[in-house]
């Protein structure tokens, strides 16, 4: 069964996830919709948001100790289903984190280190790398140093060559596990922009402790607590229908940080 | 600050400050003993033979330095890319119990006297060497070098683990969540820890270039003034352990024999402070 909204197909279908950790279950058991466009997920720290959030691209794989069960279908295919080519459901479900990570490479080869894993010819490079930076809104104040290290830039520019990286492999779905949350305010709300921006093209999955943000996000909202979905649909009805669960996340410790 | 830490806190600045007195006393007597060497000028030191026993004795450094670099460089073409792959097996591949023994394997073969890779050499790879090679010996550069990257496994292999232990775990994962397959992690792994693989290559260098008692054993300490993998070679270490019993003390011979020891020891050292400057930024 699945709903249709706005007209639009689920991108990614979730059916009785679960996640363990050695014995004791962290997450689950989940299974939710979500579409094109912007997804916000929010709860207090140690809900299983972040947990949820890997689980859609397989990063929970690498993980000494970490079990999923359960399907999660990306366009009608479970990634979990065996013989998947994991590498490939990770091009196509693309990865921003929480702490900007890039390469200690050039600019240039941090956004070219994906498409060349995956093949693409040497002269199509420029051009990728290119339209990546401009995607991410960071091409007009790195186009004349593309060579210098990915270092040298601030930590907003940093987040937003990750984004741009992330964005070279051309993936469908992008995640987000509070990719402002390490940044000023000024760095944060340009990044904010640039996740509105993106999310017309893509489905974009934020994971965010900061309401506000959700509220200008707006999209649709998965609400977690205590390692379960408590809730989704429309950003701006479930925040309104959830006011005590809001009240104890404007509590939450985590998010002075 | 409570007695006790204060006693802690001297016996740990007295223990270092051993070790600088030490070293600092092994440069400077290396350094009286071999500077008389040099009070003719160089000249006698760039002959092409070294004959310190002959009459008149002969001291060119050049057979000796160019036997050192032709084991060493055998050596490390092959110990340096076997320590790196062993490292990568160990610190990225391996898990569990493997991860374990593996690693236990690599630094048990640290505890292997040289002696006993010497012996090893002499019964198993100069035989094996000087029949599959057809030669008149098996006792070669050839021979001490795979001998020698075999000892110099377990130096390379450490240090390439921790310069690889060192790549952050985000990068790791920002690595396969750009969709790199598992073997392109590994290797941007390595790629990402060149400075330190780097500084594992220079200490290994050190170490091959210092070793003394399988080259002893192994060479066939015969002079060769160009660099030749398939006969015998006499090396700086060699030289010195051969030597240094018998000479004369305070001779021209001992100070020629101090000036070889203080060559080895700049090389050394300037190997270690290099792979020292080279880690993780």
């Amino acid at each position: 069964m699945t709903v249709q909204v706005d007209g639009r197909r689920p991108k990614i279908r979730v059916r009785h996830l679960e996640v363990f950790y050695r014995r004791e279950r962290i997450l689950g058991s989940v299974s939710v919709d979500i579409y094109p466009g912007i997804t916000v997920i929010l709860g207090p720290s140690g809900s299983g948001k972040t947990t949820f959030l890997r689980a859609l691209n397989r990063m929970h794989d690498a993980v000494v100790g970490m079990f999923v069960y359960g399907k999660v279908f990306l366009d009608n295919r479970d990634i979990y289903a065996p013989g998947t080519n994991v590498p490939e459901i990770r091009r196509r479900v693309g990865l921003v984190f929480q702490k900007p990570n890039p390469f200690p490479l050039s600019i240039y080869d941090n956004v070219a280190y994906g498409p060349r894993r995956h093949g693409t010819p040497r002269r199509h490079l420029d051009e990728i790398v290119r339209w990546s930076l401009e995607q991410a809104g960071l091409w007009e104040e790195v186009k004349n140093r593309l060579r210098a290290p990915a270092h040298r830039l601030s930590g907003g520019q940093q987040q937003r060559l990750c984004i741009a990286r992330a964005l070279a492999v051309r993936p469908e779905v992008l995640l987000m596990d509070e990719p402002t949350s390490a940044l000023d305010p000024l760095a944060a709300a340009r990044v904010e922009g640039l996740i509105a921006r993106l999310a017309r093209d893509l489905t974009v999955v934020v994971v965010t402790h900061d309401i506000e943000q959700a509220r200008r996000l707006d999209g649709r909202a998965l609400l977690f607590q205590g390692g379960r979905l408590l809730a989704s649909g429309p950003t701006r009805r479930l925040l309104s229908s959830h006011r005590d669960h809001h009240a104890t996340s404007r509590h939450d410790p985590a998010r002075a940080t | 600050m409570r007695a006790e830490e204060r006693a802690l806190e001297l016996a740990i600045r007295l223990g270092a400050f051993t070790a600088v007195i030490v070293l600092a006393g092994i440069i400077t007597l290396v350094l009286t003993e071999a500077l008389p060497a040099l009070r003719r000028g160089l000249g006698p030191f760039l002959d092409t033979v070294w004959a310190p026993t002959s009459d008149p004795p002969r001291f060119g450094l050049a057979p000796l330095i160019s036997g050192s670099w032709t084991v060493t460089s055998l050596a490390l073409v092959g110990g340096l890319p076997l320590g790196v792959i062993c490292a990568l097996f160990i610190s990225e591949v391996a898990a569990g119990p493997w991860q374990e023994a593996s690693r236990a394997l690599v630094e048990l073969t640290a505890a292997v006297p040289s002696v006993v890779w010497g012996y090893l050499g002499l019964s198993l790879i100069a035989p094996g060497i000087k029949d599959l090679l057809d030669l008149p010996t098996g006792l070669t550069a050839l021979t001490a070098a795979v001998v020698l990257a075999a000892m110099a496994l377990p130096t390379v292999t450490a240090v390439s683990i921790d310069a690889l232990r060192a790549v952050p775990a985000d990068l790791r994962e920002a690595a396969s969540a750009l969709g790199a397959t598992r073997w392109e992690v590994v290797l941007t792994v390595a790629l990402l820890a060149r400075r330190g693989l780097l500084s594992a290559g220079l200490m290994g260098t050190g170490r091959v270039m210092g070793e003394t008692m399988a080259v002893l054993m192994l060479t066939g300490n015969a002079q060769a003034l160009v660099p030749a993998p398939l006969s015998p070679v006499r090396t700086m270490t060699a030289t010195l352990a051969a030597e240094m019993g018998e000479c004369v003390r305070m001779s021209d011979h001992y100070h020629a024999l101090f000036l070889v020891g203080l060559i080895l020891l700049a090389i050394t050292l300037s190997l270690n402070l290099l792979a020292g400057a080279r880690r993780w930024p």
